[in-house]
């Protein structure tokens, strides 16, 4: 998420009204603060050969940094590991046992190997989720590209699990048992398009509420600088800073539930290549 | 929309791709340390609750055998106490039979003394009232009676 106010950067976005209040640090023309702007990809370095384009941008600086907190989280939660937890270390196993009793419960027995995958998913998810709503910072899971390639990986980990498992018999997934054979032709495609829609809707939701919420964030902190630098109607500006305050606590609230979501529906859809019973 | 420019898509996919294998290894590796502590620590607790019970158990099995030894003593000090009573009853009735027969004896005797006495005491008084009847004799009549004769007439008159 960025805020409007950004006073050491070039090209400062900024309402009209705001130039009187900026143009001491800068002298740039101002306009209005483009809420999609956050969202802009950055090359930092030109990397891949080819057609292969592998640079590395602000998305792969904010990848890189949730994978050093992920670590910093297992180094403090796993060093002195005792019998008596300390915070880390609680905190840890509190995730752990969050993440195990998802899969326990959607999937059974058969899903403990499964578990550092959702683990895996929920920390990167999670970090990726509150690490956006530090100002000035990227959001890696706003991008339909980034969430995409997690849904599709859940996709081709399920199937592929399904028919190690099962064989073509994965195939009968989109056959339910005791159906007739009239109502089959109807429930088969239905069944179908559900199962391939699964990567769709797994990346749409997370990618759309985080974008989403950050605009929203945007749009009403915008508020407050316009309305703040509009002469009489200053002391206005109070509304909308007071609901940027609250619609933040909304979106660390939609930043879990969020990840949340994704590990869960992950579980269910690799229940059903597990179990099969459908 | 920044999100819908799909040449930028690539480079995000391959970086994605490096760092969640690489996050996903450093779980694989991390987490089996991290749930066997947690396993130990479940065991342990197991443990802990198995030995305290078991040592419940035990206090409980020597709580009621000594509440049991408790009765027994109850008992047995009962039964020295009453048979000490018994005994001691039985001594002091002895002893007051005892000192009754000694007391009886020595009644006895007195009585037996007392009647000796009064025996030589009525004896002496024969005497007595014939030397009184020779004083007296000797005075009205002025007759010296000797005293074997005043004996005779006392003797005369107390029949």
């Amino acid at each position: 998420m960025q805020t409007p106010v950004r006073t050491g950067q070039p090209n400062e976005t900024l309402k009209p009204e705001a130039k009187e209040w900026h143009r001491g640090t800068k002298g740039t023309e101002a306009e209005v603060a483009n809420p999609l702007e956050q969202f802009t990809i950055k090359r930092y370095a030109e990397l891949g050969a080819g057609p292969v384009d592998a640079a590395f941008t602000n998305a792969s600086l904010f990848m890189l940094i949730i994978l050093g907190l992920s670590f910093a989280f297992f180094w403090l939660g796993s060093r002195n590991a005792g019998i008596v937890p300390g915070r880390w270390q609680a905190a840890l196993e509190g995730v752990l046992g969050f993440v195990s009793g998802i899969v326990d419960e959607n999937i059974g027995p058969k899903g403990k190997p499964f578990v550092p995958l959702i683990f895996s998913l929920f920390l990167f998810i999670l970090f990726a989720n509150m690490i956006g709503l530090i100002p000035y910072t990227f959001t890696v899971t706003s991008h339909i590209a980034v969430t995409f390639a997690f849904a599709a990986l859940v996709f081709l980990i399920c199937v592929i699990v399904g028919i190690a498992r099962h064989g073509l018999h994965f195939f009968s997934m989109f056959v339910p048992a005791n159906t007739p054979p009239v109502l089959l032709l109807l429930i088969t495609p239905v069944e179908l398009i559900s199962f391939l829609s699964r990567p769709l809707t797994l990346s749409i939701r997370l990618f759309a509420n985080m974008t989403a919420g950050h605009i929203l964030l945007k749009v009403f902190a915008g508020f407050i600088i316009s309305l703040g630098a509009a002469g009489i109607l200053a002391p206005l500006a109070v509304l909308p800073f007071g609901l940027t305050v609250a619609f933040y606590a909304l979106e660390l609230l939609v930043a879990v539930v969020q990840a949340y979501v994704f590990a869960l529906l992950t579980c269910i859809y690799l229940n059903d290549s597990i179990n099969l019973h459908h | 929309m920044p999100q819908f420019d799909f040449s930028q898509a690539l480079p995000q996919i391959l970086w994605l791709a490096l760092v969640f294998a690489l996050l996903y290894i450093l779980v694989s590796a991390m987490l089996p340390r991290v749930q066997k502590v947690v396993e130990d620590r479940a065991g342990r607790i197991a443990a802990d609750i198995r030995s305290a019970e078991a040592a419940r158990a035990e206090a409980e099995a020597s709580f009621s055998g000594g509440s049991s030894a408790l009765a027994d003593a109850r008992g047995n000090a009962t039964g020295i106490t009453s048979k000490a009573r018994d005994a001691a009853s039985a001594a002091t009735a002895r002893r007051l039979a005892d000192v009754d027969e000694t007391l009886k004896i020595q009644a006895e005797a007195a009585a037996a003394s007392l009647a000796t006495t009064r025996a030589a005491a009525l004896a002496e008084l024969d005497s007595v009232a014939a030397d009184a009847t020779v004083d007296l004799v000797k005075r009205v009549a002025g007759v010296d009676l000797t005293s074997g004769e005043a004996a005779d007439y006392v003797r005369k008159v107390a029949a």
